[in-house]
């Protein structure tokens, strides 16, 4: 919650909303703002959104989390359904939103050695998977940047409804 | 009436003019009066000649105070009709119309218009433009004294309200929107976790005309909730009660009863919700038209036979995830359901052709189908969807896809 200075919270304690929204609107760039959500909020207008986490849109399959149901990643950012986790399928992502990531470790995985760093949901924090840094093997350099969510903490929303 | 010649007449013209003159004088005397008045002047003669000017100008001054202050509280009374806008568009459009373009505005654009200055002020904040507002954009802003805020400004007006992810936003802030909303219609409080039992309680007691109602991911909630919204709201026709994992069988039943007009049910991640809460929901709301069941891995087909034979209407049906569920369920929804447009079954690993096939021939306005994870499923589906379904525009399968 942004931190408002006295004579702010009492304004927006007594008068209406609009108060309210003329005064995040001058703000424009307000810290707070651009640190709400990990990824930047895809909506087009130049105020900034104030959400809690990032949205996509709904009319696209979407990818979300099963623990507490923040999106993770769109079905067009779906790279690959072939991979496998530590706990069973995972999928390959290009990009993804509401996620962290961690410190960069070098690991064996099954396709040789990698410079990987585990992500884990904001909203949550359950790990997902993990993200590619740096493969070492030419091979493999097509994973780099990509991200491995594992499908045991993914569920599947068509956005039909 | 006896004229005597000369002296009666002399006598009458006289008082005539008499007459006239006095009333001459007495005209002017008040026409001077009343322009002196007018221009601030002091209507009383300087008897000493002398006066102090102080208590000149008060005097001068007092008529034009209590006319100022008179005009002032007319114009408190009927604020609208007396506040003359200084701008051209204001002053020739008349305000129905200034009115009706506002009630187009969405909520910035409204507030925005609200600063432009007092006429506009009036106009903006007119309950009439706050029937639906949308607070989803601004979520981290919204906490309760704003909600309770709009509650008082907008009253009886309010009729659509989307609070979705408005996380600060908690029961006490709803009971006043309940108190002061009555005629609330479509409320949509997903993800505001701090909602509780006896919020839904309180809406339930005010507003009878709610007819939608978006509970996702309130954590809360339980049967309680339920059984306050069947007394309290029979116009139910949407509930979302999403990942609301308190939910058991006796909440839904309970709805079912008291709300025979559910058109819309949905109840994904609810893990309690069994056969027995879809068979109520069948018995009770034979108008249902979508039913959402993802993940509510204690389905049977009984359940969903059930639904497929008491509920005509269905057009949209998702039990992905509902592994105990077989062809049975296909098959019955195909010999009921020829109106079904949505189909959701990923991950129903038991299907096998023949349940898809009897749905090829019977339900020829198939749109919409997810059949992934259905591993038994060959080309003979696809192929027959394909004959059997001219409308079919997405199909989800397995892709074989290798990387």
């Amino acid at each position: 919650m942004p931190k408002a200075a006295p004579g702010q919270e009492r304004r927006m304690r007594i008068t209406f909303l609009f108060d309210l929204l003329f005064q995040e609107a001058a703000n424009g760039g307000h810290a707070n703002g651009q640190s709400s959500s990990a990824s930047s909020s895809s909506s087009g207008s130049g105020t900034m959104v104030k959400t809690f986490q990032a949205y996509l849109p709904p009319t696209n399959r979407t990818y979300s989390c099963v623990h507490c149901r923040a999106h993770l990643a769109s079905h067009d950012e779906l790279i690959s359904k072939s991979f496998q986790g530590s706990q069973g399928r995972a999928y390959l992502f290009n990009s993804v939103v509401n996620v962290a990531c961690g410190q960069a470790e070098e690991r064996v995985l099954l396709t040789g050695l990698h410079a990987v760093a585990d992500i884990y949901c904001e909203c949550c924090r359950t790990p997902l998977g993990w993200k590619y840094e740096h493969a070492f093997e030419s091979s493999q350099k097509y994973k780099e940047g990509k991200y491995i969510i594992e499908l045991a903490h993914m569920i599947k929303e068509n956005g039909w409804d | 009436m006896l004229r005597v010649k000369g002296q009666q007449r002399q006598q009458q013209p006289l008082r005539n003019s008499n007459r006239k003159r006095a009333k001459r004088r007495r005209r002017k005397h008040q026409l001077r009066q009343r322009t002196r008045q007018r221009h601030g002047v002091s209507t009383m003669k300087a008897r000493n000649g002398e006066r102090s000017p102080s208590r000149q100008k008060n005097s001068a001054k007092e008529p034009n105070d209590k006319m100022m202050n008179q005009i002032q509280l007319v114009r408190n009374r009927f604020e609208k009709s007396c506040i003359i806008p200084d701008d051209e568009i204001s002053r020739k459009l008349p305000k129905e119309i200034l009115l009706r373009i506002l009630s187009y505005l969405d909520v910035t654009s409204l507030c925005r218009c609200g600063q432009v200055s007092r006429y506009w002020n009036i106009l903006a904040l007119d309950g009439s433009n706050w029937q639906k507002i949308d607070l989803f954009d601004f979520q981290r802003d919204i906490e309760g004294p704003v909600i309770e805020n709009i509650s008082q400004r907008c009253g009886g007006f309010l009729k659509y309200l989307r609070l979705r992810g408005c996380q600060s936003v908690g029961s006490h802030s709803i009971r006043t929107l309940a108190n002061y909303c009555h005629n609330i219609e479509h409320l949509d409080l997903s993800e505001c976790k701090k909602i509780s039992d006896v919020a839904i309680q309180q809406l339930s007691k005010n507003c009878a005309k709610l007819t939608a109602i978006n509970l996702e991911s309130c954590s809360q909630i339980s049967d309680s909730s339920l059984k306050a919204l069947s007394d309290g709201c029979p116009n139910l026709s949407e509930i979302n009660v999403s990942w609301c994992n308190l939910i058991t069988e006796n909440g839904v039943e309970a709805l079912a009863r008291g709300c025979n007009k559910i058109k819309k049910f949905s109840s994904k991640g609810c893990k309690q919700v069994n056969d027995r809460a879809v068979i109520a929901l069948a018995l009770y709301c034979p108008g249902i038209e979508v039913l959402n069941l993802h993940s509510c891995d204690s389905i049977t087909d009984a359940s969903i036979s059930k639904i497929a034979e008491k509920c005509c209407n269905l057009k949209q049906l998702c039990v992905s995830k509902c592994t105990e569920l077989t062809d049975q369920s296909l098959t019955a929804l195909a010999m009921n359901n020829q109106y079904l447009n949505t189909l959701e079954v990923a991950g129903c690993a038991q299907f096998t052709d023949s349940g898809f096939i009897a749905l090829a021939k019977n339900c020829k306005y198939l749109e919409r189908m997810d059949l992934e994870e259905c591993s038994l499923i060959t080309d003979a589906t696809l192929q027959n969807l394909a004959l059997g379904c001219p409308s079919l525009e997405k199909l989800v399968r397995n892709e074989t896809s290798v990387l």
